[in-house]
């Protein structure tokens, strides 16, 4: 698995080749096109880290996947605490000028728009550019803003979605349990005392069961009602 | 009728503005400010942090400083500074670097800072809509003690415009390009009423630089600083005539 499907996966329980991914990829690119970003990415939120994690980029940058970012750094740290849309712009040194700031190379512009589900922070959406000329306005910051929402609506769906898979295939199983002992009852009820015991034994051998394998973050999460404001 | 009214108010504000004005504490409820900053230099009197004590925060003074995670505050208290001489700063730093319990730390700093009886309180920051009941009874109080509460919309389009900006006894902002930053325009039966210049807004950042910033959060403080000058020529006036002045003051 590639660092991008490795995040995607471990972060967001979401599968590299999935119409979710599709769609996400589709978002960063749409927005970066529409407000002239010279590059957009995503960066999903670890919760354990205490981080950001870039997981998809458009117009280069793709050695930024896999990377991390505190969330107390920089434009996307403070989208992400504050769960709003930033626009901003390096810091310069008055009377710098235009010149020597755009050849340090850094992004000139820089949006950064929080993924949210219920107002839980999924990741953030960024577009950056480096001409000195471009300033994102607030324009771009609401559209960004909108497709952060669509994201986090995309990445949310899949979640619940899944849990409710998980629930689902729980109920099958204990439906199954329950029909073989009924057809063992009726069979054999003599035996229904020791089944009823290995039950108890295999109860306390197995115990709590954790979720599956690292989708921890998106299925540990408990379904919820839709936000009413 | 209404509209020379306001016209000769506008002119009495403006004449009573451009003169001598009385201090007027501002209290800044963000991520803190860098007070060594040159722009604000002797303009941040005191400085609060916000610290977990048995699983509440609680608001700790300290000596004013470099306190500031993001640069989001030092920004918002450059704005405040260059529009209103008059306003004294304090510090409340209740986002930090860590991300966690801005909510609860929000409600403790307004808490705190109404209790002080600040006269302006910026609020460049939204709580979760989980938190606009501990809000409200605050404003209120707020409201009724004669403090102004300055209140961003939230940027995000989400089911609410942010809190407490969505209350009606605080001046809730959203942001515009205007031609100079002491212009406002009211709107009328929105829930957002006054709208700020909040657009490519040259501010302070951290270690002594600057840079540009854009949204609701710096359309704020340009309000606020509006505010300060105002309870600084009259101040005796009441949250609800600050509105009715900066009505007034508001482009037509």
């Amino acid at each position: 698995m590639n660092v991008m499907a490795n995040v995607l996966h471990t972060q967001l329980g979401i599968a590299p080749e999935s119409s979710e991914a599709a769609v996400l990829q589709l978002l960063i690119e749409l927005g970066a096109q529409v407000v002239g970003a010279a590059e957009g990415s995503l960066l999903v939120h670890d919760p354990g880290g205490k981080d950001l994690v870039f997981a998809m980029t458009v117009g280069g940058g793709t050695g930024l996947i896999g990377k991390r970012v505190p969330l107390g750094q920089g434009l996307t740290g403070l989208a992400a605490a504050t769960r709003e849309v930033q626009i901003g712009a390096p810091t310069f040194q008055i009377g710098q000028s235009p010149e020597s700031r755009a050849a340090q190379r850094q992004p000139q512009a820089v949006i950064a728009a929080p993924m949210l589900a219920d107002d839980e922070l999924i990741g953030v959406l960024t577009a950056v550019c480096f001409d000195d000329s471009k300033r994102f306005g607030a324009q771009d910051g609401d559209l960004y803003g909108r497709l952060a929402c669509v994201a986090g609506l995309v990445v949310h769906q899949r979640q619940q979605l899944a849990a409710l898979q998980a629930a689902n295939g729980a109920s099958e199983n204990a439906k199954s349990i329950a029909g073989s002992v009924a057809r063992l009852s009726a069979s054999n009820p003599d035996a229904l005392a020791r089944v009823a015991r290995l039950l108890l034994e295999i109860e306390g051998l197995v115990g709590p069961t954790p979720g599956p394998a690292g989708q921890g973050a998106a299925l540990s999460r408990p379904l919820r009602s839709p936000r009413s404001g | 009728m209404a509209r020379d009214m306001a016209r000769a108010l506008e002119e009495q504000l403006d004449a009573q503005m451009a003169g001598p004005l009385q201090t007027v504490d501002v209290a800044i409820l963000d991520s803190g400010i860098d007070a060594t900053h040159p722009d604000l230099a002797s303009r941040v009197t005191k400085a609060y942090g916000a610290e977990l004590d048995h699983g509440r925060y609680q608001m700790v003074e300290r000596e004013p400083g470099s306190h500031d995670a993001f640069g989001h505050g030092t920004a918002v208290a450059s704005i405040i500074a260059r529009m209103a001489p008059n306003a004294r700063l304090v510090d409340y730093a209740i986002l930090g670097r860590d991300n966690t319990g801005a909510g609860a730390a929000l409600v403790a700093a307004l808490a705190h800072a109404v209790d002080a009886g600040h006269r302006v309180i910026n609020m460049s920051l939204a709580a979760k809509g989980e938190f606009a009941t501990q809000l409200h009874p605050l404003c209120e109080t707020a409201y009724r003690r004669g403090i102004v509460i300055v209140a961003a919309k939230r940027n995000m389009p989400l089911s609410d415009q942010g809190f407490p900006a969505e209350f009606t006894s605080v001046v809730s902002v959203d942001r515009a390009k205007f031609a100079t930053p002491d212009e406002l325009r009211y709107v009328p039966g929105k829930v957002i009423e006054f709208v700020g210049h909040g657009d490519d807004v040259v501010v302070a950042a951290p270690g002594g630089m600057h840079t540009t910033k854009t949204g609701t959060s710096f359309a704020t403080p340009a309000v606020a600083g509006i505010v300060a000058k105002l309870l600084g020529a009259y101040p005796e006036l009441r949250p609800f005539q600050v509105k009715t002045a900066l009505h007034a003051l508001s482009q037509p």
